[in-house]
């Protein structure tokens, strides 16, 4: 358990997924709500980007876990060992926020405000 | 798609509670986070055997629990402030960047303090001690990880 603990909070907060939170719905309301064949597979291309992007880097972030559990349990391991595993993995994660960032700003340019409403606003959970 | 790698990392450390405790031969489907710290101190006092260190290990256990319920709040905010920042076409790239800055100072000092924790862990347990509670986890690792 300590180990488990120590890697979920050691990780938490990456975001790095929260820009694939409803991905299958996004491509549902592109399909409906983009009439235009270019503009929608633009769109569409755009997103296939954006979940590629983050599969990625969920298969580098998993990798980092795993080289932190292993750290984390031999005894000798060092707080500067761990933070340098850590700094390492910090850095792939705003590496890959700016990524995702581009690419959603890419889709935003590709639609217009109606088109982003009516494909995004049905993701934002009633309050 | 929910925050996939966040989900499993929270699941993880459900389940290696879970784990441990379906090894004692308990029903753990209603384990809370604080059913989960009575059972890593127990865990500390059964492999620790004098009591002042013990003591000092299983505060330790629940600072990091209070950690793990704050940042498990603190995600569901984030996430939820994400979400409407995306749906907003208006929303500027500057915005994006605050958010993602002020996330990733929030987690960084969050680990900061999860290795203090550890370093003061490491201390306080000999090799044997951190050995025997780590064998106890790796059994439950092997086992759930499978289920996951």
């Amino acid at each position: 358990m300590l180990i488990a603990t120590l890697i979920a909070l050691l990780f938490l907060g990456s975001g790095a997924n929260m820009m694939l939170d409803g991905i299958n719905q996004t491509k549902d309301n592109i399909k409906v709500a983009i009439v235009d064949e270019g503009t929608r597979k633009a769109a569409l291309d755009i997103v296939d980007k954006l979940e590629d992007t983050a599969k990625d880097y969920s298969k580098a972030d998993s990798e980092d876990e795993k080289q932190l559990l292993k750290l984390i349990q031999q005894y000798e391991t060092s707080a500067a060992d761990l933070q340098k595993n850590m700094d390492a993995s910090f850095d792939r994660r705003i590496q890959y926020q700016q990524e995702m960032l581009a690419l959603r700003f890419e889709l935003k340019h590709k639609l217009s405000r109606e088109q982003w409403d009516k494909v995004f606003s049905s993701n934002v959970p009633d309050k | 798609m929910k925050s996939l790698s966040e989900y499993r990392l929270l699941t993880l450390a459900l389940i290696l509670v879970l784990g441990l405790s379906a090894c004692a031969g308990r029903d753990t489907k209603e384990d809370t986070p604080d059913q989960m710290t009575v059972q890593f101190r127990q865990e500390i006092l059964s492999t620790v055997t004098d009591p002042e260190r013990a003591d000092k290990a299983a505060r330790l256990a629940n600072k990091l629990r209070e950690l793990f319920v704050d940042a498990e709040q603190q995600y569901k905010k984030d996430f939820e402030t994400f979400r409407s920042l995306n749906a907003n076409y208006d929303a500027k790239e500057t915005a994006f960047q605050g958010f993602f800055m002020n996330m990733n100072n929030q987690a960084r000092a969050r680990q900061k303090r999860v290795l203090e924790v550890h370093v003061k862990m490491q201390k306080l347990l000999t090799a044997e001690e951190w050995e025997k509670l780590e064998d106890a986890r790796k059994k439950a690792l092997k086992v759930e990880l499978k289920q996951l």
